[in-house]
């Protein structure tokens, strides 16, 4: 191997790929700048759960007369009481745990019970349980000490675990599966006419422009919809063969239909969206080579909004994040996917992708209809 | 009743003929006064073009590399805008009826053929056929029929990634003509191709000349436009600076055509 020669073939190669000032700016520039602004926002957020956990947080309390539990938690001005309903008002996430107090138990019990499928309630659940552990062991001795200390999870160990780990997955699998499935056709179906010179005759004939990219955005959904099934396929027969794998004891089907159904809907509107999106930027693009670089930013995006939304907690969504572009309709999976629905959430989500559907397409007629898009001038 | 590809030429001569006599003067092709630049690379492409190509004639753009001539094609193809001017195709309107200018033509970009490297020639022809809205049935006939022709029988269900550059242009020409337009535009059509291929593109060109079809051809192969074309529209630096038959133009400049070309497009000018 001559050394000359790979160097000229080096210089070569790195001088036309900092030419390109777009390719240069999305591979080296682009993610400095993106993930340390997505990621400080993503930390304000858990930083703020966390603190607001750590601070103060809703409990629910369901104690006998006499018992000492709610007393001692006034006393720490940390937490605020529900006593109405605090097992339904776990459920629905309107509170962190619930604290079961029975002083006329021979045995002077505390239970705490959790939500095992939410990440904020098993922290909240671990906060409570210390500060109880620390009352018991050092504590005065009187109504606080002596007592039989207990956890208790929501939902059964396997349905829990199922339900977190499903709920954290979920939407990054399905952002994953619905942004890569349609990504080669999207670089060939637009950058690629240019590069096959086919986009000249194409345009020359009577079909209309509209209709050119209907007909390729229908096909994009197609190919990407069954590539999500093919993925989701996958993924589902791994769990049933190594359920170890991925975190489960054994696989709990827990979703109920309306959930199941809403799910699918959310990975045709996911499809849909990325579809729209790459078709867009294959149209942008002169090159099926500089698609693929286009197609960077949308990657790094798609996979931080998917992530993102392992950190929230599914129950206490601040309004804002349901007009973030991505975050909301990875918050709407996350919902589904532990049986949370609300209509008037899911309704806003699904118009938002519909306006951004529409955007992408809207774009692509533009860039499709200038004369810049026959690449030979 | 079959006939062989020689007695198609004779037949579809004497109806030519027919047809000359009777559409003499119908202009299918009408460029006024047309200009375009491209502001991003500051060139001014074309500049006052003004010709017509009338029903049944075949005419030669003649011009050296960056004369305006692709630019033109593409105008008249409705792919480009013209900054002024008007053009005129089977009396539609490029700006205002561009369907119905894309209807009555049919195209062969220069450069690289541009076919679905993997769809066979059968599919890439179908395909096209398809947009322009012809019926199955005609298509395949019509397929068949160049598939004769332009003796594509070894390849037409080949996929045409493995085409060479014969095989890829001569599934261009039957692509473009699927259609049946009555106007045919070709942007050097045998550019980059052997002797065979080329004489059986010529050869293809006339048989379409000989079926009443107007032809608007580019080409820097002068013993080609010798063979084809009617009439001859010689441009320079996006300006038409001459026009007429051979023998016009020969007599006008008292040498031979190759010559008279590179008078008129030499330093000179």
């Amino acid at each position: 191997m001559n050394i000359k020669t790979v160097s000229v073939i080096f210089r070569k190669e790195l001088k036309e790929t900092l030419r390109d000032k777009r390719s240069f700016f999305i591979s080296v520039i682009f993610p400095v700048i993106l993930f340390p602004l997505i990621f400080s926002v993503l930390d304000a957020n858990i930083r703020k759960a966390n603190t607001r956990i750590r601070d103060s947080f809703e409990i629910g309390l369901d104690e006998k007369k006499g018992a000492f539990a709610g007393d001692f938690l006034l006393s720490q001005n940390r937490f605020t009481i529900e006593k109405n309903s605090p097992y339904s008002k776990l459920k629905e996430g309107k509170v962190y745990a619930v604290v079961k107090s029975d002083v006329a138990s021979a045995n002077r019990e505390i239970t705490i019970i959790f939500d095992n499928s939410r990440q904020q309630s098993i922290t909240a659940a671990a906060e409570l349980a210390a500060l109880f552990k620390a009352v018991s062991e050092s504590g005065p001795v009187g109504r606080s000490s002596g007592f039989i200390f207990r956890q208790e999870t929501l939902y059964s160990s396997s349905t829990g675990s199922s339900m977190l780990i499903l709920s954290t997955l979920l939407p990054f699998l399905m952002f994953v599966f619905a942004a890569l499935s349609p990504v080669a056709l999207a670089s060939d179906t637009g950058a690629g006419e240019k590069e096959r010179y086919t986009i000249e005759p194409l345009l020359a004939t009577p079909a209309a422009k509209t209709e050119i990219l209907a007909g390729k955005y229908l096909c994009l959904n197609v190919m990407g919809l069954i590539g999500t099934v093919a993925f989701a396929a996958g993924i589902i027969i791994s769990t049933i063969l190594t359920p170890d794998v991925f975190g489960f004891e054994k696989l709990e089907i827990y979703l109920n239909l309306s959930s199941a159904v809403l799910l699918f809907i959310s990975a045709v509107f996911l499809t849909m969206l990325f579809s729209s999106a790459e078709l867009l930027l294959s149209l942008a693009a002169r090159s099926p080579k500089e698609a693929q670089i286009l197609f960077l930013p949308l990657m790094m995006v798609t996979m931080t909004a998917g992530y993102s939304t392992s950190v929230i907690d599914p129950l206490n969504i601040e309004n804002i994040y349901r007009h973030i572009p991505l975050l909301n309709i990875s918050i709407l999976i996350k919902e589904f996917s532990l049986n949370i629905l609300d209509f008037r959430s899911s309704a806003l989500t699904f118009t938002w992708v519909i306006i951004y559907i529409s955007i992408c397409l809207l774009f692509s007629k533009v860039l499709i209809s200038r004369e810049t898009i026959v690449r030979r001038e | 009743m079959h006939w062989n590809f020689n007695q198609l030429i004779i037949y579809n001569h004497l109806q030519s003929e027919l047809l000359k006599l009777n559409n003499t003067g119908i202009k299918l092709i009408q460029i006024e006064n047309i200009s375009r630049s491209f502001k991003k690379s500051n060139i001014k492409a074309l500049s006052g073009v003004t010709f017509n190509v009338e029903k049944g004639e075949s005419v030669a753009l003649l011009g050296e590399n960056g004369a305006g001539k692709t630019t033109l094609i593409r105008i008249i193809s409705t792919i480009l805008k013209q900054d002024s001017g008007k053009c005129t195709i089977n009396s539609f309107c490029s700006l205002r009826e561009p369907d119905m200018v894309r209807k009555s033509i049919g195209i062969l970009q220069g450069g690289e053929s541009g076919l679905y490297d993997r769809l066979t020639a059968w599919e890439n022809i179908e395909y096209f056929g398809l947009l322009h809205q012809v019926k199955k049935e005609t298509i395949h006939k019509r397929i068949k029929l160049f598939t004769e022709i332009l003796e594509m029988e070894d390849f037409i269900h080949r996929r045409s990634g493995t085409f060479s550059k014969g095989m890829k242009q001569k599934t261009a020409i039957a692509r473009s003509l699927i259609h049946d337009p009555e106007i045919v535009i070709l942007d050097e059509p045998t550019s980059g191709l052997d002797l065979s291929a080329s004489k059986k593109v010529q050869d293809f060109i006339l048989y379409m000349k000989e079926n009443g079809k107007s032809i608007l051809f580019s080409s820097h192969n002068m013993p080609e436009i010798m063979k084809v074309s009617d009439r001859l529209v010689i441009m320079h630096k996006g300006k038409i600076i001459d026009s007429g038959t051979r023998n016009e133009l020969e007599t006008r400049y008292k040498m031979d055509m190759e010559n008279t070309f590179h008078f008129l497009t030499g330093e000179r000018r």
